[in-house]
């Protein structure tokens, strides 16, 4: 009876046996997307049942569209394409770039991956943490990538807390972090990750004040104190202190939804929506054990893949609808406000 | 200095050594096949970092990252094709040697002067470790923009014989890497809206269409061989002595490519030019540059090994990678757990002189086997050249997908084949059009940057006011200097015949200014700003060589037809064999990529080396092998054509 009821179980399930299972990577071999795949992808294979072997395949080109388009393009119902993205996905879709061909909808999260991040200041400026009254006024040197990534955050931020900037574009993290050692830029920033590597010493050595972080989403979907600094006040506390009241309207919204893309989900692995129940739930119970692997929750896997808890499941899902679902007329004012405030899309 | 003698010890050991050396052997092979490089050879060892302990897998990664620029030498001078885009300015005089029949002697002084080049960035790193931040964090964007300039000038030792045309190759250079998209308001410009173009036109492609497609081409028309009379001259001894002899030019060159690597702004891909237009510059007979020369083998190859060393600077001090190498390396580093910043000088410091004491023990490396492998290699230089080219052909072909393993990146380099072609036809300087290339977007950021965030008071910067003047000087020794020409004859290249072809090709040349005009103009300042006034500058040029062209009734610079002065000696034109490689491209397009090499190597075996149907097959066959071998390697899957929509081929013809 109980090997009867066994076997029916085992139909219904789906087994991988002696399959392969790709993974995509959409940018060039190496940087932290790649180290992020290829870190969880044996753990994949020893959770699934059947356990399928996996091959990492990094496809480049047009900033993760060219990957992200084959993606929706090629990948059917049967499981074997997975596909890593970054905050680039959703972004790019939000502004409505014309190169994106596919619908973030089709597609759901089977973990996504956080990764906190801290705004700190010059020492020159005099500021405290926390503290708004000597920038008050001030125009603000800022050095970052482009406006139409995931710093996209701290600008609206900044538009919010009606601080004025003067932006210098193109500069990676690192390099931003440079100018910032050089008095060239007033504002730093950084994730988690770089924060203990770099930043730690700059404020011990007296060349940064952390001044908040841009903060968290708990479980309840309210927006918190990061985790991994709980001393440091979050933008919504920055926001009460300037404006005496809680964040609303337009530009709140759209700062809720980019710190869904920028902080809950900063990494993911996602899998087309039209997947076959089974193999779906297959993929949902392997994570499930794959994020409670020592390898994962260890020292090694905290270093690889971040510090902080992965979503998976209905979490993952929340995440990602919470980063995807924007309402059309906060869409509107995000675009309108980047086009006239950064010249973004202007032809 | 206990902790530098320890580390010594440590890599002495057993493991690390053995590591060390599958490192190295790994990243000579990855060096010698154009366009792989660090990145490949990374990429094949990332999976393998999660097993491994920190000290062996530092081994083996900096074992491979040492010595990439050491082993492309030998496709850069012996076939004219640039191992690694470090070694671009190599085949400038390395591949004329090769002709003269002294490969040999180019390999083994590249080879010497690549030895004192990275363990003098070993040297070097091992004092910067202590003293470096101070200076890197003195080079703000005022700064990077002078040394970007600093390097822009180095295109006036480029030119070629016309310097107004080398003025113009600059300027389209600098048009087409101003292709992709722009930074400031993610938008793209000058790229047809072509997702492909969204990052610009890759380096590889420029790099290898430019050079390498040319050579191959000339060498197929005018020789049967690549060394003339496919004898082998002076050996690798004469090599050595050539070292000794420029010891100086060897360390100035090592000094500035570690300098270069180091600092912020220029970064790893322009190095060897600068290195090659600084020794031009600076060497008082120079009419032998360009056409053997072995100071202009010595100063890239000395540079390129010495920039590793540098680049790791930065990349340690502050996880900012200095160069590509070292954009993965610090992948792999977070993966063994070793994390570059402060801290890491703080924690592991042992570990920092393992790295140091690797690179050079690496170098060392590296060079003995090169060194050993240069006579029997350079031996190719003597085979019968019909035989070597399809492969040349289809290995750049590969070479290039790796960019960004798209369609687009074979269709770019056959564009930049045939642009290469003719420009050496007509005599525009390649070179200065591709330093223009590298430096495009440099250039712009440069200027970008510092207006922004000082305007006109950068000139307050002492550094910058200094740095200008050396900007100036080196600008005034470029325009005194003048490039030595040979005295121009009615009957050669330079005379006035066969005007038309190049007239048209100005034609087709002035298209690009005009399209990044038609393209930007209007548009947001940032955006058009840059492309408009290059495209102005080369506007400019082109309607002087124009005239030139035009109306000068003498021999002159400008009129240049290699043609001229070779007619009656090639049977077949330039055409015929780009023909081959539009045939290629069809091939692809119908029966996938590895299909249509096998059959483009079996045809130009049988039809233009005359094989035995046998034997062509053989040839055809491994080359697909390896192109198998490699697709697993890389995990990466070659161009399907139409066939692949109706049947699976199996492995390795995928």
């Amino acid at each position: 009876m109980l090997l009867l009821a066994a076997g029916a179980l085992h139909a219904e399930t789906a087994d991988f046996k002696g399959e392969k299972i790709t993974l995509i990577v959409p940018y060039k071999t190496g940087g932290g997307a790649t180290v992020y795949t290829r870190y969880l992808a044996p753990l994949l294979e020893k959770h699934l049942p059947g356990n399928p072997s996996t091959i990492v395949k990094n496809i480049p080109g047009g900033s993760s569209l060219k990957a992200l388009n084959w993606f929706a393009r090629t990948a059917t119902d049967d499981g074997k394409l997975v596909s890593n993205t970054g905050p680039a996905f959703f972004i790019k879709s939000l502004i409505g770039e014309p190169a994106v061909k596919y619908n973030t909808a089709d597609f759901t999260p089977l973990i996504a991956s956080r990764n906190g991040w801290l705004v700190y200041l010059r020492p020159e400026l005099g500021e405290t943490t926390g503290g708004f009254d000597k920038v008050k006024g001030k125009v603000l040197r800022y050095g970052g990538r482009s406006p139409t990534t995931g710093e996209m955050l701290v600008l609206i931020g900044f538009e919010m807390l009606g601080v004025p900037l003067k932006p210098i574009w193109g500069l990676s993290s690192g390099k931003r972090r440079q100018a910032f050692m050089r008095n060239e830029i007033d504002i730093g920033q950084d994730t988690m990750s770089s924060y203990h590597k770099h930043v730690v010493a700059l404020i011990k050595e007296g060349q940064a004040v952390p001044w908040f972080t841009v903060g968290y989403i708990d479980d309840n979907g309210a927006v918190v104190r990061d985790p991994m600094l709980p001393d440091i006040p979050s933008f919504k506390e920055m926001y009460v202190k300037v404006h005496g009241k809680e964040p609303s309207g337009m530009a709140w919204e759209a700062y809720k939804a980019v710190l869904n893309i920028r902080v809950m989900s900063i990494r993911t692995l996602i899998i087309p929506r039209k997947t076959k129940p089974e193999i779906l739930q297959a993929y949902r119970v392997a994570m499930e054990k794959v994020v409670s692997d020592p390898a994962v929750t260890g020292e090694k896997g905290k270093r690889v893949l971040g510090p902080y808890p992965h979503s998976i499941g209905a979490k993952a899902e929340q995440v990602m609808k919470a980063a995807t679902e924007m309402d059309p007329k906060v869409t509107a004012w995000l675009k309108k406000w980047l086009r006239d405030k950064y010249g973004v899309g202007k032809s | 200095m206990d902790v530098i003698l320890g580390s010594l010890g440590q890599l002495l050991s057993g493991w690390h050594l053995l590591f060390l050396v599958l490192g190295v052997l790994l990243g000579l092979s990855v060096g010698l096949i154009p366009g792989l490089g660090g990145l490949a050879g990374m990429a094949m060892i990332l999976p393998f970092l999660f097993h491994m302990d920190m000290g062996t897998a530092l081994a083996l990664m900096i074992g491979l990252t040492s010595v990439t620029t050491t082993s492309d030498t030998f496709p850069s001078v012996l076939m004219g094709v640039p191992g690694t885009s470090g070694s671009q300015a190599t085949v400038m005089d390395g591949f004329p040697l090769s002709k003269q029949g002294e490969a040999a002697r180019a390999l083994s002084a590249a080879f010497t002067a690549s030895l004192i080049g990275g363990v003098f960035g070993a040297l070097v790193l091992t004092g910067a470790v202590f003293v470096a931040k101070p200076i890197i964090l003195a080079i703000g964007f005022g700064e990077q923009l002078m040394l970007v300039l600093l390097a822009l000038t180095m295109v006036g030792m480029l030119t070629g014989a016309s310097p107004i045309k080398g003025m113009a190759a600059c300027g389209l250079g600098l048009l087409v890497g101003a292709v992709g998209t722009v930074d400031t308001t993610g938008t793209m410009r000058m790229g047809f809206e072509l997702l492909y173009l969204t990052d610009g036109v890759p380096l590889v492609a420029m790099a290898l269409g430019i050079f390498a497609v040319p050579e191959v081409i000339d060498v197929l028309r005018h020789r049967s061989t690549i060394a003339s009379g496919g004898k082998l001259g002076a050996g690798w001894l004469q090599g050595v002595v050539d070292v000794l002899r420029h010891k100086w030019i060897v360390l100035r060159c090592a000094g500035i490519g570690c300098l270069i690597g180091a600092l912020p702004g220029l970064g790893g891909t322009v190095i060897d030019w600068i290195a090659y237009g600084h020794v031009v510059q600076t060497s008082k007979n120079r009419e032998r540059f360009g056409r053997g020369d072995i100071r202009g083998v010595l100063a890239p190859e000395s540079a390129n090994n010495a920039k590793e060393g540098g680049a790791l600077i930065p990349t340690l001090l502050f996880g900012i990678p200095g160069s590509g190498t070292m954009v993965i390396l610090l992948g792999g580093l977070l993966i063994i757990g070793l994390e570059p910043g402060p801290s890491m000088f703080a924690r592991h410091l042992d570990l920092v002189f393992l790295i140091i004491w690797s690179i050079a023990l690496a170098n060392v490396m590296g060079t003995s086997i090169c060194m050993g492998l240069a006579r029997p290699i350079s031996l190719l230089t003597t085979v019968r050249y019909t035989l070597i080219a399809p492969l040349i052909f289809s290995a750049v072909f590969f070479a290039v997908f790796q960019a960004t393993r798209d369609w687009g990146d074979l269709i770019a380099l056959f564009i930049a084949g045939a642009l290469g072609v003719f420009m050496k036809r007509f005599g525009w300087s390649r070179a200065a059009f591709l330093l223009g290339y590298v430096l495009s977007d440099k250039v712009e950021e440069a200027i970008y940057q510092t207006v922004q965030a000082y305007g006109f008071a950068v000139f307050e910067r002492p550094l910058v006011l200094i740095l200008a003047a050396v900007v100036l000087i080196s600008g005034f020794f470029v325009m005194r200097s003048k490039n030595a020409q040979a005295a121009m004859q009615d009957t050669g290249k330079n005379a006035r015949r066969n005007v038309g072809p190049q007239l048209l090709f100005i034609a087709a040349m002035t298209a690009i200014p005009v399209w990044g005009i038609v393209d930007t103009a209007g548009r947001v300042y940032s955006m058009s700003l840059f492309p408009v006034s290059a495209a102005i500058f080369t506007l400019v040029f082109v309607a002087l060589v124009t005239l030139s062209v035009l109306f000068k009734r003498a021999p002159n610079a400008e009129l240049h037809d290699e043609e001229n002065a070779t007619v009656g000696r090639a049977s077949v034109g330039s055409f015929y064999y780009l023909g081959w490689l539009v045939g290629l491209l069809a091939g692809a397009a119908l029966l996938g990529f590895v299909p249509a090499v096998a059959l483009f190597i079996f045809l130009f075996l049988r039809r233009k080396a005359d094989l035995s149907i046998a034997r062509a097959a053989v040839f055809a066959g491994l080359f697909v092998l390896v192109l198998g071998g490699f697709a697993k390697l890389l995990v990466l899957d070659y161009p399907a054509g139409l066939l692949q929509n109706f049947v699976t081929l199996p492995w390795p013809l995928q």
